[in-house]
């Protein structure tokens, strides 16, 4: 690609340092720089970004910003009282609950499964850095994961679960570290199948999304990060996450958010990750069944959700959820099939 | 023009829903994201930055941070944006780079000369970068971002973004100087 020289090119590899090239970006290039040449080419990139909107555009905006923000705000207040509260404002207390208890029934440090609550931004903001952080990014399977989130971003939640089932055939093609993840696939592709029709309920594809974001986090914080996460409680957790996306399936009951804060997670009952529950209105689906020997814990009919009780995934507790067993990859046959093109 | 020390008051005021502070985030931002859009093979910039501007505007309540990050954020918001439409586009941004992608930055290029350089090689050099150093060096040129937020913004390691503008930086130069020796 280059035609210099291969020794020339290495001596500016060599030559070009990271300081020489932040002051080149930053429009001031060093006086005697081997990049100077190219300070031409910044000026004319940065001259893109100048033009100013006019007047008649930022009135526009500004005034239909605003607009969007009053509006938000009174469904907020609004909504604190009753079910028209905001679904993605529910993800950060969800998320902590979430966290809080993998590390409660896993054992994990805090660190390995921390979200930056701090992080500015959305929920998925916290997936961004979390991406960065473990440096998968560069392999396809963070490739995959990165076009999970863009997905979820959307709201096509269930393309955003066919990409994380190819992440992990990426990631095991690359060679990393994710062992014992059969029961993690089954119960990814159960909520896959189980949330395709789900889409035409605004309600229910935002919780759905919020679930699967949830997941995507937890992924992006553990797949293939060398932090003590062993492959079984990896794809346990995986699991568990994917089975509340079933479980979200159908829901039609208001979301009491209050219902859910951190604390909770810290009784003497601990259920699975605090994940919006579901009601199934008569889903019917037998997926769950088998799926939900995880760990021990499971997905009980009693993990609070009030409206959770005799859906198919609370059914399958009679199969092997007792005590803190370890998955027993049974559920296989109750895999839907897989699909793999988005 | 970054707001400086006004810029907790204007967020504030955003947040409560006050005109004058949106219109003041919009006046700062609303160039380089579109330029931003525009150099990475945007066929409708102004489009996407209006769409990103109005998602920003319904997720301000649950941004927290300093200017520095609202930048990083709403340039998350955009590159994300920029990934669908390019998807859309049955593009997939993750294959090597295009040969030729006609949107150029800018739109219409006025070929004048620069000290021996043209608009109209720099931006063909500029084309022929990989996708990933494209981007990077827009989201530090245009955007204005440091590399850790450049970071955030594509998803990637901060290594791998300093890679990505040292390659992009190398390969630009090596194309200029093909087309100066060959003129």
């Amino acid at each position: 690609m280059s035609p210099l020289s291969d020794y020339e090119d290495e001596m500016f590899r060599a030559t070009m340092a990271d300081r020489e090239i932040e002051q080149l970006l930053s429009g001031v290039p060093a006086e005697d720089g081997v990049l100077n040449d190219l300070a031409p080419f910044v000026d004319m990139l940065r001259s893109q970004g100048m033009r100013a909107p006019s007047d008649a555009a930022v009135d526009s905006f500004a005034a239909e910003a605003a607009a969007i923000v009053l509006a938000g705000r009174s469904t907020r207040v609004a909504g604190s009282a009753s079910r028209s509260r905001s679904r993605r404002s529910l993800l950060r207390p969800q998320l902590a609950a979430v966290l809080a208890t993998i590390v409660l029934l896993t054992g994990m440090t805090g660190v390995a499964v921390a979200a930056d609550p701090a992080a500015p931004g959305d929920t998925l903001y916290g997936l961004d850095r979390a991406l960065e952080e473990i440096g998968i990014g560069a392999g396809k399977a963070g490739e995959r994961l990165e076009e999970a989130h863009t997905l979820v971003a959307d709201g096509q939640a269930q393309l955003a679960l066919e990409h994380v089932t190819e992440a992990f055939d990426e990631a095991e093609k690359e060679g990393d570290e994710v062992a014992d993840l059969q029961d993690a696939r089954v119960a990814i592709s159960d909520a896959a199948a189980m949330i395709v029709d789900a889409n035409e309920d605004s309600d229910n594809a935002a919780i759905m999304q919020g679930n699967v974001a949830l997941l995507l986090e937890y992924l992006s914080n553990n797949l293939g990060k060398d932090v003590g996460v062993d492959g079984r409680e990896f794809g346990q957790g995986v699991a568990e996450l994917a089975r509340n996306i079933s479980k979200s399936d159908d829901t039609d009951e208001p979301v009491n958010d209050t219902s859910v804060p951190p604390e909770d997670t810290e009784s003497d009952d601990p259920g699975p990750p605090e994940v919006i529950p579901g009601n199934p209105g008569g889903s019917g689906n037998g997926n769950g069944n088998g799926n939900s020997g995880g760990n021990g814990n499971g997905n009980s009919g009693g993990n609070g959700s009030g409206n959770s009780g005799g859906n198919g995934n609370g059914n399958g507790n009679g199969g092997n959820s007792g005590g803190n067993g370890p998955p027993d990859g049974s559920p296989s046959e109750t895999a839907p099939g897989r699909g793999n093109q988005p | 023009m970054p707001l400086g020390e006004g810029f907790d008051a204007a967020l504030g005021a955003a947040k409560e829903g006050a005109d004058w502070a949106w219109a003041a985030l919009y006046r700062d931002l609303a160039g380089p994201v579109t330029g931003y859009l525009a150099s990475r093979g945007s066929r409708e910039p102004e489009d996407l930055a209006a769409e990103t501007f109005l998602q920003v505007a319904r997720n301000v309540h649950t941004f927290d941070g300093d200017e520095g990050a609202f930048r990083s954020w709403v340039f998350v918001i955009a590159h994300r944006r920029l990934i669908d439409a390019r998807r859309a586009h049955g593009r997939r941004p993750d294959l090597v780079t295009l040969p030729e992608d006609d949107a150029r930055p800018g739109g219409n290029v006025e070929v004048e000369a620069v000290d021996q350089l043209v608009t109209a090689e720099l931006i063909d050099a500029f084309e022929k970068l990989t996708e990933d150093q494209r981007d990077v060096l827009a989201l530090r040129i245009i955007a204005n971002l440091t590399i850790e937020e450049t970071a955030n913004v594509v998803g990637k390691r901060i290594g791998a973004v300093k890679a990505a503008q040292r390659r992009g930086l190398i390969a630009l130069r090596a194309h200029l100087d093909v087309e100066r020796v060959t003129r």
